[in-house]
């Protein structure tokens, strides 16, 4: 009972997921499949279906399994090293995207757009409206939890799963509505690009949830304990950084192309 | 459950090894010289059967050596994938 009452309040949860296998496998099913994606580009040459099977594909293709191969014990033991380079993959994305908008404006105002504005910004719309649904039922769920007890184990682990849950399909329908949003006839010119991005964005996602433990800090104050990564400041200034890089980067194209 | 991940580290490098013996091969056929298919075909025989008879265990050693390859993997994979979601979300 004194026990109970002296030992601080955890605020670990606040940032550790649950299940924390689901980052790593997340993660893990997405390079994969961005992988298998690669080995098909190899396999097929240049899309071109009469490519026939040449020794040159076999030893392309069997020197990209040995590389997966080798990258397995590497994931296994350095997990951390793979989510944190997802993430600035992920805040790079963004930071291409996020020009998208800007060029449409100017495409409109200097009379050179092919697609209408007040179209984009009702898509812009609608997709806020799914966001704020998910966002409100998550709010529910949470609402439901706190009054009427836990459902799957305790309060904490239910909050912890639908903060958990809320995560991860908006990192899902972030960069989804990214790559929806492109020109379709990209994706009929080659149609493995979809495969490699849908990899990307699991892996992505899967990096959004990894529980960081390298460089763990453990900060007490009565009666509070908060158990924080180090790399967790760290990756959120690095990726504030990359984000302004993919900007950068993304106007200077844009920009040579209007 | 997954092998183990020294199975792994034998596997790629087998895979890895095999790969480059082929590319040789291509290489030569490529030069249109059947005396270098041949010699190729010889060296990599020799080689794989050498290394297995009088030092068993040069796989295990050689996997440390190319266990380089996960690393260019790990940032070949994230940077070539982002590249080419950059280049789709700038030209669509």
């Amino acid at each position: 009972m004194i026990e109970g009452i002296s030992a601080p309040l955890q605020l670990s949860w606040i940032v550790d997921y649950v299940p924390d296998w689901l980052g790593p496998t997340l993660l893990g099913s997405g390079l994969l499949l961005v992988v298998f994606t690669f080995l098909s580009f190899s396999y097929s040459g240049d899309g071109d279906e009469s490519t026939s099977l040449s020794v040159g594909t076999f030893a392309l293709l069997s020197i990209g399994v040995g590389g997966g191969f080798l990258a397995v014990p590497l994931y296994r033991r350095y997990t951390f090293a793979f989510a944190a380079g997802l993430l600035l993959a992920g805040r790079w994305i963004e930071g291409v995207a996020a020009t998208r908008l800007l060029t449409k404006v100017i495409r409109f105002f200097s009379g050179t757009g092919t697609g209408s504005l007040s179209g984009t910004l009702k898509r812009r719309l609608r997709r806020m409206a799914i966001v704020v649904l998910v966002l409100l039922l998550a709010g529910w769920t949470a609402l439901w939890v706190v009054l009427f007890g836990p459902v799957v184990v305790s309060q904490t682990y239910d909050l912890t799963l639908i903060w958990t849950t809320l995560v991860g399909v908006l990192s899902l329908l972030g960069l989804g509505f990214k790559f929806t949003s492109v020109d379709n006839r990209v994706y009929l010119i080659e149609p493995r690009f979809v495969p490699m991005l849908l990899g990307l964005i699991l892996a992505v996602t899967g990096a959004q949830l990894y529980n960081f433990e390298i460089l763990q800090q453990v900060l007490v104050r009565r009666p509070v304990e908060l158990n924080i990564s180090l790399l967790d400041p760290l990756l959120l200034f690095a990726g504030q950084i990359v984000y302004l890089g993919g900007y950068y980067w993304s106007i200077r194209q844009r920009l040579r192309e209007l | 459950m997954l092998p183990s991940s020294e199975w792994f580290r034998v596997a790629g490098t087998a895979f890895a090894c095999l790969g480059i013996v082929l590319s040789g091969f291509a290489m030569a056929d490529d030069a249109d010289d059947p005396g270098f298919v041949g010699f190729m075909a010889i060296s990599a025989g020799l080689l794989f059967v050498g290394g297995w008879i009088f030092v068993p265990d040069v796989l295990t050693r050689a996997a440390h050596v190319f266990a380089i390859g996960g690393y260019i993997f790990y940032v070949g994979g994230i940077v070539a994938s982002v590249a080419f979601a950059s280049k789709i979300l700038v030209i669509g």
